[in-house]
């Protein structure tokens, strides 16, 4: 009895533990009604210490985004994680340690060295939120209860430790305040552990599970990039995900691994322009969504105009400390709407009827491509033919803000005597629009006629303008059978001047110039240097905005979000031009022709738009860069 | 070629032309007197011609539209009348009890009116059997029609149905050997010879013009009952909620628009559709249905008013195929002024109502 | 069970001419899925059951499309002799194809042959028992209600019903039935003395004329202010409005509808105001 007793609290862990088990299961078997998908789980179980230390900690240590947000939060709240979590582990293990062996006193202390970290982690996370109002983007509910379930077992094992210790009196169990403390530590345990299953502590279950089994493992190696979807196998049964069980499993996982910390939200361009999305919502959505019933509908646990808002720019997966694929649900959410009901909404039903019947968004025919530039006389490439590098075109080509980005490109490469040739009649449409709008049939459908176009033609590279194109040709056509060297326009430009081959004059630009990243550059290709480097050498120093580089603000075109068109308190772009004024700047360079575009419509008076090819060029012909 | 009398009365108004060598404006002065003078029917003489004893008929039936003869249907008649005349034939016209034309100046040596049958009532059955009765008793030789779907359009393809032959539909133009059909979604002509019922498109043929015929008004058949269709009448439309690709006369609104409550007044009298700009609809003032440009609705009205639209390239996307724009703004210098055919430099919300008072006026004068 | 038969034909784009579902057809199957609580859709089409662009209307969501596999030979025949065992109630068409001759003569011929009531220009249908209420579109937007005895043969256009997307998972799982047809004596579909050619663009009059007096047709015969753009400085808003409703009586735009009102108008209210004599310019 004496001895059941002394162990009292290493029980009430163990039971609690044992608990957790079975919520685990039961958990697990949620997670086991997604789709079977490959998994490497000894790989995977293995890199979780890298991931969480590496990856995960590089996530939490960026500032979180947002007006209100303190200088310094990232390292605050990962100092405050680390101490409090490894504590926590190291003070479980210890206890069950202690469990089963031999008591022992260098044991006892571990434990409270242990415990006097967690308590320090708690200590700096009091400090840091107490005095201010929570932030906005967090949610309370569960979190709240979490540091005083820390406190409780910091204070339980700490006065049953000091106690083993002879530091303090013995407990006597029988006693009210000998109940009172099995309460609390009770409570401490069932929180912490039995809450792995379904209290915020689930995000610790879930979240080691999900770093080790994530869907994307490339994301953590290599470039540590991983941005392109999965093609579709058309003739399922099924197309897209209808209800939580043809998700995947590790999609699951992922879900559940949310800790609601609204970073994501912050990042949000559709949310911060009032608009019916935030990604925090649509994970908790999901996360509490019954296992078998339509997740997308009026009425159902996400609405359509939730879906359709997202301009799969990647910024929540980006902001996301617990790596969660916010944009892989969008998508999968969204083929199911296209190719199952035909629900897809606005100007996006027309769009994609257009591409399916001419190959093109606007609905134009594809000899029609080259109509712009009949003045240019460029070179087309006939099939057997060859060049050296492939300039792609793109849907710019039938757009009058395009056609000046392209014409501008166009002539800093004969400037430069690139050997370059257009496709002509044969170039479709590259499909990402219809790709991110769910339609996975048009998209498979073009990039095999593509693939067949550029197989009877020989070149070097692709040269595009429109970083859309870039990452459909560079990393989701190779799962179609093509492999491409894809070169942006500003990598390309870069090389060119860097090289000697385009002579330009770098002149001191008189005016104040910031350079909008585009968000299929950045985040989805990971280039943020070649554009600020082309403004360097010709001569200008860029002004960064707060939300720049791989944090970019989305311009509101992708995702067919402007065809879509739901509507919010304000419009993306206008969103953006904010910023782009708030930084003071006169002209904003770009990278992209959709960008151009919805940029442009802002209502004056607004800063001036060009595209990277616009500025070089008048670089190239003697001229400062000026606005036009 | 303007007449010297007009111009004059112009240049006094102190309207202002776009003087083609260059830019010069000339300020408003004096009262505007934009109406020239009316050419009184005596000052033209026509010639009259007079068919007597006509070798073969053809018989045109117009659609009309409120009682009067549409482009269209003058069109109709001047085919009728190259048919006719190639044969040394006759025209004779068939028409509701309604019409306030003269048809004998649009063509017609005929006139068969059919008492039983008020403008715009709808028995396309009975009236198709009677004209091919009239067809018959005058063994005419062609029937023509208007392509138009709800009025000749249909009465023509039931004649057709009825007589057992092919019609030429969508007759794009014709000379008295042969009809040309527009087909294969516009893409290819067919070349037929002329059958005996002939569906005109506008423009198929000249308007008579000139000269004009006797249009003798003859005894019309008596029509039968249809009891199977029941006309109900006219459904109440809220002419402003018009579609926009349906609507013939579009107000639009753009941000120069504040007065919100003048520009619905102004197109409920003009018995406009309402169109906006795209910033008028991310203000949220009007549907996004209501958004005319390259990314709302393209529209082809026949007349379109542009208030307060600065116009930018999307929007003048969307009315590149209008016919007549009129925009009123206070910006001399935006695009949508130079875009239009009448541009009126003013305050908006002033003219809106003063251009609501003066339609309810003048309509409350007839 | 009231059947319901959906005529469908193969359209084709007109910027690329790839074939693909018939806009006006695709109404029609819409008008129709609309009715399916109170009757049976057959969906038929004559021509190749190989045809790709048929899947485009099982993405609409029928599970089931019938072929009438006879092709270069005249449909209404064929249609006619299917149509007659099934007996459907309501017929609906486009109005008019988008390919071929495109005479928009076959839905005349079926209720011809098929002894059933015809309306062109359709926006919608409800039955009624032994009858069917039809919403028809006019010019210029307005809708006229007619009560039609049953059968009846829709034929729709442009003011039809926004066609729902086409669904690929849907598609490629619908069936296409091919049926039999009797194909012996049937003409050709085009008789061999006509001559096809390529469209030739026939220059647009500018001027409409439109309704107008005698006098107004006159001066329109001479050329008179169709030429460069009119622009006003400096009106005050009086000014301004007298001159804009001039411009839009001359043009022809003011006889288009009256404020506020119901469709059609009877005769005596054409008269508009804007036809104006000399003494009423103000």
């Amino acid at each position: 009895m004496r001895v059941l007793a002394d162990r009292l609290p290493g029980l009430v862990l163990a039971v609690s533990l044992a608990a957790a088990l079975v919520g685990a299961c039961w958990r697990l078997r949620r997670w086991r009604a997604g789709r079977p998908t490959q998994v490497d789980p000894l790989r995977g179980l293995a890199a979780v210490p890298s991931r969480y230390l590496v990856d995960l900690h590089a996530v939490v240590l960026r500032d979180p985004l947002g007006p209100n947000e303190k200088r310094a939060d990232g390292a605050a709240s990962a100092r405050m994680h680390v101490l409090t979590a490894a504590g926590l582990v190291l003070a479980t293990a210890a206890l069950l340690v202690d469990l089963i062996a031999p008591r022992s006193t260098t044991l006892v202390a571990l434990l409270l060295v242990a415990l006097s970290m967690m308590a320090a982690g708690i200590t700096l996370l009091l400090l840091r939120r107490w005095p201010r109002p929570r932030p906005a983007r967090l949610s309370g509910a569960g979190f709240d209860r979490l540091p005083f379930a820390l406190c409780a077992f910091v204070a339980f094992f700490a006065r049953a430790a000091l106690a083993d210790l002879g530091l303090a009196s013995a407990i006597e169990w029988t006693t009210w305040s000998g109940l009172a403390w099995t309460m609390l530590g009770t409570w401490a345990c069932v929180e912490l552990f039995t809450g792995t299953s379904w209290g915020p502590m689930r995000h610790a279950l879930a979240g080691v599970l999900h770093l080790a089994f994530h869907p994307r493992p490339a994301r953590f190696a290599g470039e540590r990039l991983d941005s392109a979807l999965e093609p579709l196998a058309l003739d399922s049964p099924r197309l897209g995900v209808q209800t939580l069980a043809d998700f995947r499993w590790n999609q699951l996982l992922g879900f559940d691994a949310c800790v609601q910390c609204g970073r994501c939200e912050t990042a949000c361009p559709a949310f911060a322009a009032g608009l019916p999305l935030s990604p925090k919502k649509l994970i908790q959505d999901l996360v509490a969504a019954g296992t078998h019933r339509p997740l997308v509908g009026s009425g159902a646990a996400i609405e359509p105009d939730t879906l359709w808002a997202c301009t799969t720019c990647r910024a929540c997966v980006y902001e996301c400390p617990m790596m969660i694929e916010h944009v892989d649900a969008v998508t999968d959410l969204r083929r199911f709407q296209t190719l199952e009901l035909g629900a897809t909404p606005g100007k996006a039903v027309q769009a994609l009827e257009e591409l399916r019947a001419t190959d093109t968004v606007c609905g134009r025919s594809v000899a029609s491509r080259l109509d712009w530039a009949v003045d240019l006389k460029l070179p087309q490439l006939a099939a057997g033919a060859g060049c050296e590098v492939l300039l792609w075109l793109g849907e710019a080509a039938f757009d009058l803000r395009g056609q000046r980005t392209l014409r501008a490109l166009v002539a800093l490469l004969r400037l430069a005597h690139v050997d370059f040739a257009v496709l002509g009649a044969d170039e479709l449409d590259c499909g990402d629009l219809a790709r991110r709008l769910g339609d996975e049939a048009t998209f498979a459908a073009l990039a095999r006629r593509n693939i067949e176009a550029l197989a009877r033609r020989r070149f070097s590279q692709i040269l595009t303008c429109d970083p859309h194109v870039l990452h459909a040709l560079r990393r989701e056509y190779p799962a179609f059978g093509g492999h491409y060297d894809v070169r942006h326009h500003s990598a390309f430009l870069l090389e060119l001047v860097r090289s000697g081959r385009l002579p330009i004059a770098r002149s001191a630009g008189a005016q104040r110039m910031t350079f909008h990243d585009p968000c299929y550059l950045g985040r989805y290709n990971g280039d943020i240097d070649s554009p600020r480097q082309l403004l360097r050498q010709i001569g200008v120093e860029p002004i960064e905005m707060e939300r720049s580089g791989m944090r970019s603000s989305c311009c509101g075109w992708g995702g067919g979000a402007a065809f879509t068109d739901v509507p919010g308190k304000r419009r993306i772009p206008d969103v953006r031009m904010q910023q782009i004024r708030e930084v003071g700047a006169e002209v904003v360079a770009v990278a992209c022709p959709n960008c151009a575009v919805m940029l442009e419509a802002v209502v004056a008076p607004r800063p001036a738009v060009l595209d990277l090819a616009e500025l070089v060029e008048q670089a190239a012909r003697g001229a400062v860069p000026e606005a036009m | 070629m303007i007449r010297r009398s007009e111009r004059r009365a112009r240049r006094n108004a102190g309207v202002l032309r776009r003087d083609p060598r260059g830019e010069r404006d000339m300020v408003a002065a004096g009262p505007l007197v934009l109406a020239p003078e009316p050419v009184s029917a005596a000052d033209i003489e026509l010639r009259r011609i007079v068919i007597e004893d006509p070798q073969s008929w053809v018989i045109a039936v117009p659609d009309l539209d409120r009682g009067r003869l549409t482009t269209l249907d003058r069109d109709l008649i001047g085919a009728a009348r190259v048919l006719a005349d190639a044969q040394g034939g006759a025209v004779l016209v068939a028409v509701a009890a309604g019409c306030l034309d003269d048809l004998g100046a649009a063509g017609a040596d005929r006139v068969v009116r059919f008492a039983a049958l008020a403008t715009g009532a709808y028995a396309p059955a009975t009236l198709a059997r009677a004209l091919v009765e009239l067809a018959r008793s005058h063994q005419a030789k062609h029937l023509l029609l208007a392509d138009t779907p709800t009025a000749g359009g249909d009465v023509g393809r039931r004649i057709a149905a009825l007589l057992g032959e092919r019609p030429a539909a969508h007759v794009k133009a014709l000379n008295p050997g042969e009809v040309f059909c527009l087909a294969d979604g516009g893409r290819k002509e067919i070349v037929r010879s002329a059958p005996r019922v002939i569906l005109v498109e506008a423009g198929c043929a000249e308007p008579v013009a000139g000269r004009r015929h006797e249009g003798r008004e003859l005894a019309a058949p008596e029509l039968g009952f249809d009891r199977a269709i029941t006309d109900l009448g006219a459904v109440k439309v809220d002419r402003s909620a018009v579609p926009l690709v349906e609507a013939e006369l579009i107000v639009s609104a753009g941000g120069g628009v504040s007065d919100w409550a003048s520009f619905h007044r102004l197109a409920a009298q003009l018995g406009a559709a309402e169109g906006a700009s795209r910033v008028a609809c991310d203000l949220g003032y009007l549907p996004r249905e209501r958004q005319v440009g390259a990314s709302g609705s393209v529209v082809e009205p026949r007349g379109y008013i542009a208030l307060g639209i600065s116009g930018a390239p999307q929007h003048l996307q969307g009315i590149a195929r209008c016919e007549r724009v009129v925009a009123v703004n206070s910006d001399r210098h935006a695009p949508m002024i130079q875009r239009a055919d009448l541009a009126v430099v003013t305050d908006v919300q002033q003219l809106m109502p003063a251009l609501a008072d003066l339609a309810q006026r003048e309509r409350r004068r007839d | 069970m009231t059947e319901i038969a959906v005529l469908l034909s193969v359209g084709r784009h007109p910027a690329s001419a790839r074939a693909r579902r018939a806009d006006l057809d695709a109404r029609a199957l819409e008008v129709a899925l609309g009715l399916r609580d109170t009757g049976r859709v057959h969906a038929i089409h004559v021509g190749d059951p190989a045809e790709p662009a048929l899947r485009e209307y099982l993405g609409m969501g029928i599970d089931r499309l019938t072929v009438l596999p006879a092709i270069g030979c005249d449909a209404a025949a064929v249609l006619t002799d299917h149509l007659r065992q099934l007996r459907p109630a309501v017929v609906l068409a486009g109005s008019r194809a988008e390919c071929g001759e495109a005479s928009g003569m076959l839905p005349y011929l079926i209720a011809h042959a098929l002894d059933s009531q015809l309306v062109a220009g359709a926006v919608s249908i409800t039955l009624r028992g032994d009858t069917a209420h039809v919403i028809q579109a006019l010019p210029r937007g307005s809708r006229r209600a007619l009560r039609v005895a049953l059968p009846v043969t829709l034929t729709l256009d442009r003011a039809g019903p926004e066609p729902r997307m086409s669904a690929f998972g849907p598609a490629q799982r619908g069936r296409i039935v091919v049926a039999q047809a009797d194909l012996s004596g049937r003409a050709p579909a085009q008789p061999s003395d006509w001559r096809e050619q390529v469209a030739r663009v026939r220059p647009r009059r500018l001027r409409s004329l439109g309704p107008a007096s005698a006098a107004e047709r006159l001066r329109s015969i001479l050329p008179t202010r169709s030429g460069p753009s009119t622009r006003l400085l400096d009106l005050d808003a009086d000014q301004a409005a007298r001159a804009i409703w001039q411009y839009l009586a001359d043009e022809g735009l003011l006889d288009l509808g009256e404020p506020g009102d119901s469709g059609v108008t009877s005769p005596a209210a054409t008269q508009t105001a804007g036809h104006a004599g000399p003494g009423s310019a103000q």
